[in-house]
């Protein structure tokens, strides 16, 4: 990470944990405004779902090449966590909220192993054997809407994904 | 496909047009709680699951 990076992570997360309401009016100013609810109906009971899990919270395989956090407007790309991926394959690679408890328990910004007990248990009827971390820090979404999204909707409806939790950072 | 979505930002989340979310009262970086607090984990999970069979423009607030 670039010298520039480190010095806008730091004064990004002591913003946020600082100045919280003013951090939200900041986001807020800068997401556009949409109309309207893509309109889903689950067509059976969660007891027979498959789920999949979406982080933006940086989330990533150790094996991974990790979130270029020096790339303007912010990198876009996915990677995939296959569902068999345990809390010490996981890591996180971001710079807009402070890493420290999230590099100690990945499950905080990606509940894998809740989401296992919870099929063990039959709350629902499988867990999907591939689920996505993306870096959501992007500044300017044009390649994330254009790439990124229709990539991971294209991969969960081969997967015949039926729901899909997503999880901020 | 359904989507439900944690929000740490529900004001943020509303003007981005998210079908169904789930504010929870946890801090930034921490959506599903604090580290190695695995009960309030699975049930921030599981509400988050329930919220999906509701309809799109559902708003929960997390419930401990």
């Amino acid at each position: 990470m670039k010298n520039r990076t480190k010095i806008k992570s730091k004064l990004s997360v002591a913003f946020s944990e600082n100045f919280p309401n003013a951090y939200n009016k900041f986001t807020l100013k800068h997401v556009n405004q949409q109309t309207g609810f893509p309109e889903t109906i689950l067509s059976k009971p969660l007891s027979e779902c498959k789920v999949a899990l979406l982080s933006t919270a940086g989330v990533h395989l150790k094996t991974d090449i990790p979130f270029n956090l020096d790339l303007h407007p912010g990198d876009h790309t996915i990677r995939i966590v296959p569902g068999d991926a345990s809390e010490q394959d996981l890591t996180v690679t971001h710079m807009y909220y402070d890493l420290k408890s999230a590099k100690k328990d990945t499950t905080i910004v990606f509940p894998i192993q809740q989401l296992k007990e919870l099929e063990q248990a039959g709350v629902i009827g499988e867990i999907s054997d591939v689920h996505i971390g993306l870096f959501g820090g992007i500044m300017d979404t044009e390649h994330v809407e254009a790439e990124s999204i229709p990539k991971v909707v294209e991969l969960f409806k081969n997967k015949n994904i039926d729901v899909a939790l997503l999880v901020p950072g | 496909m359904a989507t439900s979505m944690i929000t740490l930002l529900p004001d943020v989340t509303e003007k981005t047009g998210v079908p169904r979310t789930l504010h929870v009262p946890f801090k930034l970086g921490r959506p599903c709680g604090e580290p190695f607090d695995f009960g309030t984990r699975k049930k921030v999970v599981h509400q988050l699951l329930q919220l999906t069979e509701k309809p799109a423009g559902s708003r929960w607030e997390y419930k401990s």
